[in-house]
């Protein structure tokens, strides 16, 4: 058991290495994906990007944010 | 050729076979080049088996827009993760990451071990050289797929992309390796914070292009659009420097008071 979180403490070291960015990044992907797939509305799928763009920027500030206190 | 991958693969590996290098050097300098050298083709080698076997079965059985959209998330993820600590480190909330302090560390944990073997493999040496090779070459490894594989359209183009990408790989490869003989030290010329920076931009760069495909965005401009994402990426980064660079020099100064 311990082996297994050690690993998974070490791919997510490599990976990433925040939880805010990985949250952020996360909530963004999954957002957009509802937006542009269960949307019927053109003009929303085109938002999608600009949604996308929006979510990765805000993670940024806020993990950069962080590091200010 | 798939120009789009030669470029960011170039970049990225740069990152990797300097930090690779640099171990290597050391390790040559300090202990005797067969070891650095054997173990750095030994890691080459496993390396080699390694992409051979997970690197065709990645691009055989996985459709692309699934693997477009799962390497856009990692290249996002490690892209915000570069990005952050390049933003940190401009702004001087985080100190510069120092080659020649790196260079420093490992010449006097090797001394402290007192022996240098001229001509036989010392086990130490080889394994030092191996691990971070092998650590370095895969992570070179991944960029290689991620980017190869992301660059392709059609099935039919994936095996070119792969190909671009590793000649950007191997073009990396190849300056640097050039760089080590010429300079005989530590690459503490090239600013590593700016090669990071720069490949933190490229890789949320394409990482977000190739998420967003994968989840379906059609982006305006096709390929076009990641040089509008390039100058939005940079535009906000310097902006956030801007704004940490304040904190960045409070955090000196009350450090400066402490020490004082």
């Amino acid at each position: 058991m311990q082996a297994i979180n050690r690993f998974f403490k070490a791919l997510f070291n490599f990976i990433v290495g925040d939880w805010i960015i990985l949250g952020g990044v996360a909530v963004s992907l999954l957002f957009v994906a509802i937006v542009v797939n269960l949307s019927n509305s053109e003009s929303l799928k085109q938002l999608g990007g600009f949604l996308l763009i929006l979510g990765l920027i805000l993670t940024l500030v806020v993990t950069l944010r962080r590091e200010t206190r | 050729m798939a120009w789009s991958a030669v470029l960011p693969a170039f970049l990225a590996s740069l990152v990797e076979f300097v930090e690779a290098l640099t171990i290597v050097l050391v390790v040559g300098v300090t202990i005797n080049w067969k070891s650095s050298l054997s173990g750095a083709i030994a890691a080459i080698l496993t390396l080699a088996a390694l992409v051979a076997v997970f690197g065709t079965t990645l691009v055989a059985f996985i459709p692309i827009e699934a693997l477009r959209l799962f390497v856009g998330v990692i290249l996002v993820l490690f892209g915000l993760k570069w990005l952050k600590k390049a933003i940190l480190r401009y702004s001087g909330l985080k100190a510069l990451h120092d080659e020649e302090a790196i260079y420093e560390e490992e010449m006097r944990a090797l001394r402290a071990r007192g022996e240098t073997l001229p001509n036989k493999i010392d086990g130490f040496g080889f394994a030092t050289s191996f691990k971070s090779v092998l650590l370095e070459g895969l992570e070179v490894a991944f960029i290689v797929i991620t980017f190869g594989s992301s660059a392709a359209r059609t099935e039919q183009e994936k095996g070119n992309s792969l190909l671009a990408a590793t000649i950007g790989a191997l073009l990396a490869a190849l300056l640097v390796t050039i760089l080590g003989f010429v300079v005989r030290g530590p690459l503490t010329k090239i600013p590593e914070n700016t090669l990071k920076f720069s490949v933190g931009i490229m890789l949320t760069t394409f990482g977000t292009y190739w998420a967003g495909e994968g989840l379906g965005i059609d982006w305006p401009l096709a390929d076009g659009f990641l040089i509008v994402l390039v100058g939005l990426y940079l535009l906000v980064s310097f902006g956030i420097v801007t704004w940490l660079r304040p904190y960045g020099a409070s955090r000196r100064a009350v450090k400066a008071g402490r020490s004082s």
